[in-house]
């Protein structure tokens, strides 16, 4: 590798070493972690989807390659004689970017990166292998990922044992830890098939409808603004219609048929207008949800433009989407929302003030079909134009909303990788692309023929819910240790806070009551409203929470029947802590947390229910228990 | 000036510039070199006392007092007299020579040369939600992102990483009540970060500094953290566990606020002071800022929530609102000014709009953003300064019309803050602290 002889003379002067290009930096990771977010920030604007100055794109690296009006920006191999790198130096001219001076080590990336160029075979594109079949799901899941490790030389971790195995699922499934009975019962039946059993009556028992139907409720809705919002959700049946879909597994394209058409006709489809009816005629907020709904990624920022660094999201499906739903309107004093037959029709600009006519169209090259009025002419809402014109609401006979959903649920490959990536962030803790809801061309999958195949394979399988999830929670993979490895590799479990409810229900149990309980879930769900966070983030009204609430107190009362009680009635120190560890976290605790612990033990019966109460309160609070063992 | 959105504006390795010059100055003084513990480290030198002390004096504050709803310039910085739109209450000369106050406003009169006036704010928004928006942001909305508000913005900018105050403190009677109750459920930080959430106190949230809701005795809350805090650690290290070490420190935040929990505890601030500031939540709420400034706390937000919003019988309740921010606002300027932190705390009295010249049919006037004044005075600006000017009947600006833009560039400018400087945001567009390079009001800036 030659350095520039100015590096040279520079790095003698400061007594600099020079660094070597390390020989694993090859160009296509550079690329991934240092030198496209680089781009990202400071040129993408000017040489991307929206801008071409001078006919240079600069977010792909082909684009690059390619070069622009001048000819090409980069030699391979050799960053002085490469515009690319020669225009970022201080007092260049034409100076890149115009206003800002790059720092010299985000210089040295762009060098680092020309250099490595001349190391990688010219656009050696591999071909796509030819799509594999496996058996099941576990098998494709398994399969790829340690293909994956191998390429990667890593060791996966070390499968968790059979109680922690049950800890997992149970929290995974029915969003709480099982009772110290539950896993003695399990540990206690032949192995053989007992995995597969426990599974199956957890995939069939109330507590997954719940839990499908919280996770579900805030993926689709958010966590609710206001105190009655949680009220009102479950007063107009949208808990009940998720609840039903995942009670009778129904295939997912159609659950979500039923929300995006927003009309209760069929029993199942009862509550689904609350999707739509809780955006307040918001039809921007509306598209804006439906889009990683069945696209798999949010197009927020096509609003105003072409999507800045996901070239395939242009304007016209942001507005395209929004035409799709702005002829609803709420009817007052109920849940329903109507459509009409007329009107809807309108233009988008672009930053250059170019107005285009927005038609319905989607993501996956689809579009839906119709007249536009000539401008000026007014639409007439006949009662011709509706199916029932006496019926409340009334149904147009071409409905924009129904013609949009079954594009988008009806041999829609994205709907099916949108799904399969999300359930996979939830079971896995970061979805195969990440971020979950940006599957885009900026994101690149990190299993990409998994992906592939378990969309698929989901889509061939009726949009089977409970399937996909049982493939999951069954695979080899999903029981690793924990471990810190590279995220995108999954060779070991990643960290997963608890949501609130699965806290909520998993302190009542250890208090040895009944898991259900409204007033805590509540009160642990305003403290701790994240699911599934981009950002781990403990704030201080969480810390507050759980040093304070009065709910929680009150599970940990000394009197009564409960866990609290029977841990004071230990006479043994040593034995009660070791109980209030077996109740917490379904473990021994080690020498050194006994000795710590012990503190908390107090042996007079005066303060033994006090202090019980505290060693509780202190292995229920502690991240142990509130993340995912 | 770059500023990266994750690390409070410092990169790793690399000090603020005012953290500089005090370590400087104490080295100079020799003090450094005198006392026992060794200063190899930034967070070191705050066990100094000196030290302490001197970067407590250092340190820039603000106190917001947010007339929520809008309060009457007619009736308080921008009196009428004789002009139909004038109220009943005449107006009265201040210490500053030909400027004239509501009548109401007799105390303000009196230290008008401590105070500085802007009469000629010109804003778009005429409806209390986007109002409260723009005025708390400082930029019209860009659909899609999220501006922080002046305080997180703020916290973001001079908050202390470490200190057991917090950055940004909200206080506030009411958490209820219509379009304000609607901004507060909303998102404060934005692109700053949850960090710099402003803690609430006042009304419900009085409560939760710490108060012990299960009537745990301290020794047990103590003992029972203890164990917490061990396991969470031991955790973080057998697991590598990010989700740890964040609960032990917002842990950490909290024991630090319950530190400092006398702080917010406005009965043990002298009967004298709780007198003359006077009775109600409006009053005792700006004691209690006073005295979190006055121990380091960087922003402090008074909110007086939507009373002043009079469409209904104006001038009868302007009548017993101005007077008690009158006597509020006397108290605090003269009490900071007292204790030699006028000079390094700026202080701002707005609402989100005016009120309209002319009566409605219930004797109220209605929302104005055409032409309203504020009050700000403080660190980094000159004293006594009346700038802009409206028309006689208050209709509209006729001198020198300055908007969110303006104001919040001045607030930063007073601070010590580039107003223009740019927020690092990979993956987003590119924004600043003030778009469009709005200048701050240069007749008010020292």
């Amino acid at each position: 590798m030659r350095i520039p002889r100015f590096t040279k003379v520079l790095a003698t002067l400061f007594g600099l070493g020079w660094t070597v290009v390390a020989a694993g930096a090859d160009a296509g990771t550079l690329w991934a972690t240092k030198v496209r977010p680089l781009f990202d920030l400071h040129c993408v604007k000017c040489h991307g989807p929206i801008e071409r100055k001078s006919g240079l794109e600069l977010d792909t690296p082909e684009a690059v390659l390619k070069g622009g009006d001048e000819g090409v920006v980069v030699v391979p191999g050799n960053p002085a004689q490469s515009r690319l790198s020669q225009y970022l130096l201080a007092g260049a001219d034409p100076h890149m970017p115009p206003k800002k001076q790059l720092s010299e080590a985000d210089q040295a990336v762009v060098r680092e990166w020309i250099e490595a160029l001349a190391m990688t075979a010219p656009s050696a594109v591999a071909a796509a292998p030819a799509a594999r079949t496996f058996g099941s799901i576990p098998e494709a899941v398994d399969t790829l990922l340690a293909e994956g490790w191998k390429a990667r030389g890593l060791q996966p971790a070390a499968a968790v044992d059979d109680r922690l195995w049950c800890r997992r699922v149970y929290l995974d499934l029915v969003g709480r830890i099982p009772t110290s009975e539950e896993i003695d019962a399990f540990v206690a039946l032949p192995a053989e098939g007992r995995r597969e059993a426990l599974v199956d009556r957890l995939l069939a028992s109330d507590g997954y409808v719940h839990r499908m139907r919280e996770l579900w409720d805030v993926f689709l809705m958010g966590r609710p603004k206001r105190d009655n919002h949680e009220d009102r959700r479950k007063q107009n049946g949208w808990w009940g219609f998720l609840e039903e879909a995942f009670r009778k597994n129904r295939p997912w394209n159609e659950t979500v048929r039923d929300l995006l058409v927003a009309r209760g006709e069929a029993p199942e489809a009862k509550g689904a207008s609350w999707f739509l009816y809780e955006r307040r005629n918001e039809h921007q907020a509306m598209a804006e949800a439906v889009a990683p709904l069945v696209y798999g990624t949010r197009i927020d920022c096509a609003q105003c433009h072409d999507h800045p660094l996901a070239r395939e999201i242009k304007q016209a499906h942001y507005w395209g989407l929004v035409a799709a739903f702005n002829r609803s309107k709420n009817i007052d004093g109920g849940n329903q929302v109507a459509e009409s037959a007329v009107g809807g029709f309108i233009n988008f600009t672009n930053l250059r003030k170019e107005s285009q006519p927005a038609i319905v169209t989607l993501l996956n090259g689809r579009t839906v079909a119709e007249d536009r009025p000539a401008p000026g002419a007014k639409e007439e809402d006949a009662d011709d134009r509706y199916v029932d014109p006496k019926a409340k609401p009334r149904v147009p006979k071409f409905s924009r909303r129904a013609a949009f959903a079954e594009a988008a649920t009806q041999d829609n490959p994205l709907l099916s990788r949108a799904f399969v990536n999300r359930m996979w962030a939830v079971c896995f803790g970061r979805g195969l692309v990440h971020p979950v809801d940006e599957m885009n061309a900026r994101n690149v999958p990190s299993h990409p023929e998994l992906l592939d195949w378990l969309a698929a394979d989901f889509a061939r399988s009726g949009h089977d819910v409970r399937r996909f999830v049982r493939g999951l929670v069954l695979s080899r993979a999903y029981g690793l240790a924990r471990g810190t490895g590279p995220a995108d590799a999954f060779a070991s479990a990643m960290e997963r806070p608890l949501t609130a409810e699965q806290l909520a229900r998993s302190w009542r149990v250890v208090a040895g009551v009944a898991p259900d309980d409204d007033a805590l879930r509540r009160a642990t769900t305003a403290a701790l409203p994240d699911v599934l966070p981009r950002e781990y983030n403990a704030t201080f009204q969480q810390a507050q929470f759980l040093a304070n609430a009065p709910a929680l107190a009150e599970l940990l009362k000394p009197e009564g029947s409960g866990t609290v009680p029977r841990l004071a009635s230990i006479r043994d120190r040593t034995a009660r802590v070791q109980e209030a560890f077996r109740r917490t976290y379904g473990r021994q605790a080690d020498a050194d947390e006994v000795a710590a612990a012990l503190a908390l033990a107090e042996g007079t019966e005066a303060a033994a229910g006090a202090s019980s109460r505290d060693l509780l309160w202190a292995l229920m609070t502690s991240a142990e228990f509130l993340t995912m063992p | 000036m770059n500023l990266n959105a994750d690390t409070h504006g410092v990169a790793p390795g690399q000090c603020r510039v005012d953290e500089h010059r005090l370590h400087r100055r104490l080295f100079l003084k020799g003090l450094t070199g005198g006392t026992a513990a060794a200063v190899t480290s930034f967070s070191g030198l705050f066990h100094n006392p000196v030290f302490a002390a001197e970067a407590k004096r250092a340190q820039k504050r603000c106190i917001l007092l947010w007339l929520c709803g809008a309060p009457s310039q007619f009736e308080t910085w921008d009196p009428k007299p004789g002009r139909p739109s004038s109220g009943p209450f005449g107006s009265i000369p201040t210490r500053i020579p030909g400027v004239h106050f509501s009548s109401l406003m007799p105390r303000c009169a009196s230290i008008a040369d401590k105070l500085n006036l802007v009469r000629s704010m010109k804003t778009a928004q005429p409806e209390h939600f986007q109002a409260i928006n723009l005025l708390q942001r400082g930029n019209p909305e860009r659909a899609g992102f999220t501006r922080p508000t002046l305080g997180s913005a703020l916290s973001h900018a001079l908050g202390q990483l470490d200190s057991p105050i917090p950055n940004f403190v909200f206080i506030d009677p009411i958490p209820g009540g219509n379009e304000f109750e609607t901004f507060k459920a909303g998102n404060w930080t934005g692109w700053v970060g949850a960090e710099h959430a402003p803690v609430r106190v006042g009304g419900d949230y009085s409560k939760m500094i710490g108060a012990a809701t299960d009537a745990l005795p301290q020794s047990d809350r103590e003992s029972r953290e203890r164990l917490r805090r061990f396991l969470t650690a031991k955790f973080e290290r057998d697991r590598g566990s990010v989700a740890a070490r964040s609960q032990n420190a917002a842990f950490e935040r909290m024991r630090g606020m319950a530190a400092s929990a006398e702080l917010f505890d406005v009965n043990r601030l002298p009967a004298h002071d709780r007198e003359r500031y006077g009775p109600g939540a409006f009053a005792q709420h700006t004691l209690m800022a006073r005295h979190l400034v006055e121990n380091g706390a960087p922003f402090v937000m008074v909110a007086n929530g939507m009373c002043w919003d009079n469409h209904v019988f104006q001038h009868e309740i302007h009548q017993m609102l101005v007077p008690e921010l009158d006597r509020v606002l006397f108290h605090l300027i003269t009490d900071l000014e007292q204790r030699g932190l006028l000079d390094s705390t700026l202080v701002v009295a707005m609402g989100e709009f005016g009120r309209t010249p002319w009566l409605n049919p219930a004797r109220g006037r209605d929302h104005y953003p055409n032409a309203w004044s504020l009050m700000m005075t403080g660190c980094g600006l000159k004293r006594g300064v009346l700038t802009g000017a409206t028309d006689a009947d208050g209709v509209d600006v006729i001198e020198k019309p300055y908007n969110e833009q303006n104001l919040f560039a001045t607030i930063f400018t007073a601070l010590g803050i580039d107003p223009h400087g740019e927020y690092e945001l990979p993956g987003m567009p590119t924004f600043h602290r003030v778009e469009d390079r709005a200048e701050p009001i240069r007749d008010l800036l020292a």
